[in-house]
């Protein structure tokens, strides 16, 4: 009884610390959501909270007209996905994005950034 | 800024969650089956004069035929899990997945697929390890029971590839990793050992051949002792793992997840009270020589109470396979803020 106790204990101890967050969470990008850069970026990169499988993940990145300025195929290390860019004039661009994490589960969302002044 | 595809609709009525039931249920019994054969059964009946008798042969028999039919239903429910996740994954009907060749992609260029190549393999090479077993020596030592046992335990503990243990990233998913195979190794042994050891007692009590009765006690003891491994290590490794997926007391109340997983912490503190009973009650009786009559009531509840806890276990199984497509009341916490 006295161990069941502390069993009991320990969960509860346990489980009111902070967890990992669990499935592949957007954790911060390059350029930054929602943030204005004075040059064009060469890649976007996104971060995620967990490993990606490449096979099912994917990334576009288009203008204020709908036309795809990214280079294709994103390139996907662990829980890191960077995809190239044309060369981007100055406005706003959206950038979609649907991953698979490894515990099989998919997750999808989409941000802005600002290229110029 | 991002969102889970999955809804309360999508878990409802998801044939996903019956398939993964399955699958859980017949592994956890095929690794329960050989564990019990080699920590329970065969230490019990080594120097018994009743190994050659018509209870164990019935024992023997009986936990073959179920443990042959777990195997299979568990290679077919793995199939037909790989099949309905990659219609998942491709959003796609199962027939476009299967004639399209996705299942093929999702089987050779993902971790499940990786672990489903490798739990077949495991599968296949304990199918082996059993047929050759049971085609030789009708009571093979402990180094033959050995390599099954292993064999069991990485195709049950594997599934730990498929699943929420594999979130998180280095150390910390090296650790969830390791504590949702421990976890499931513990269920195997407890759980799975469940359907052996009532199967065990009924035929003792059944056919009462000399010394049944501490046969009876030794299997059970054995049991209750490997209980209490399994519920110490199901304990610390399940606090971990809630401390991965559910992240605070109040995730715990206030998500679907937590609220699941609240439940199932309840059916298997019920499942500990009735181990606990049978240890402080009805194990005494049975093995202070208290008479034939008040040990065949004695094993009588034994085997009612393993059968209650084999009850709670299959519901505690059941929530395992709703619990692994949901988003942890982490994820859940995360959309809410």
């Amino acid at each position: 009884m006295r161990m069941l106790t502390f069993a009991t204990s320990a969960l509860l101890a346990v489980m009111a610390s902070t967890a990992a967050e669990a499935h592949a969470f957007l954790d911060h990008t390059e350029p930054r959501v929602g943030s204005t850069v004075p040059t064009a970026p060469r890649e976007v990169i996104l971060f995620y909270s967990q490993n990606l499988e490449s096979a099912f993940s994917s990334i576009e990145v288009s203008d204020a007209n709908g036309a795809r300025v990214d280079l294709g195929k994103p390139r996907i290390n662990a829980g890191v996905m960077r995809v190239g860019l044309k060369r981007l004039a100055p406005g706003t661009y959206k950038v979609r994005w649907q991953v698979l994490s490894v515990d099989t589960h998919t997750t999808e969302g989409s941000f802005s950034f600002h290229v110029g002044k | 800024m991002h969102r889970n595809l999955l809804g309360v609709e999508d878990i409802l009525i998801n044939p996903l969650i019956a398939v993964r039931d399955i699958h859980f249920v017949s592994s956890v019994i095929v690794a329960g089956i050989v564990f019990f054969d080699l920590f329970v059964a065969s230490p019990a009946l080594r120097t018994a004069d009743l190994r050659r008798g018509a209870a164990v042969a019935m024992f023997k028999t009986r936990t073959a035929k179920i443990l042959w039919i777990s195997l299979v239903l568990s290679i077919l429910s793995g199939f037909a899990w790989l099949c309905l996740l990659s219609a998942r994954i491709a959003s796609k009907p199962i027939e476009e997945v299967v004639a399209g060749g996705t299942i093929w992609i999702v089987l050779s260029r993902t971790q499940f697929g990786f672990a489903w190549e490798l739990r077949f393999l495991f599968a296949v090479m304990l199918a082996v390890s059993l047929w050759l077993r049971s085609a030789g020596n009708a009571s093979p030592s402990l180094w033959q029971r050995f390599p099954a046992a292993l064999l069991a335990g990485a195709f049950l503990g594997s599934l730990a590839l498929a699943g929420h243990g594999q979130e998180g990233l280095g150390f910390e998913r090296n650790i969830h990793l390791a504590a949702d195979f421990l976890h499931l190794i513990a269920a195997g042994l407890w759980l799975g050992g469940l359907i052996p050891l009532a199967l065990l007692l009924v035929y003792l009590r059944r056919f009462r051949e000399e010394t049944w009765t501490s046969v009876a006690c030794d299997a059970a003891s054995r049991f209750s002792n490997l209980g209490i491994l399994a519920v110490g290590v199901l304990l610390i490794s399940g606090t971990i793992n809630a401390s991965f997926l559910i992240g605070g007391m109040q995730s715990l109340v206030d998500t679907r997840y937590g609220q699941l997983l609240l439940l199932k912490m309840t059916l298997f503190a019920a499942m500990v009270c009735l181990a606990g009973i049978n240890r402080q009650y009805l194990l005494p009786r049975l093995c202070n020589k208290v008479g034939i009559d008040l040990s065949t009531r004695t094993v009588r509840w034994l085997v009612r109470s393993a059968l209650a806890e084999t009850a709670l276990g299959l519901g505690v199984v059941i929530i395992v396979g709703i619990l692994g497509i949901m988003a942890p009341a982490t994820d859940m916490a995360t959309h809410l803020h």
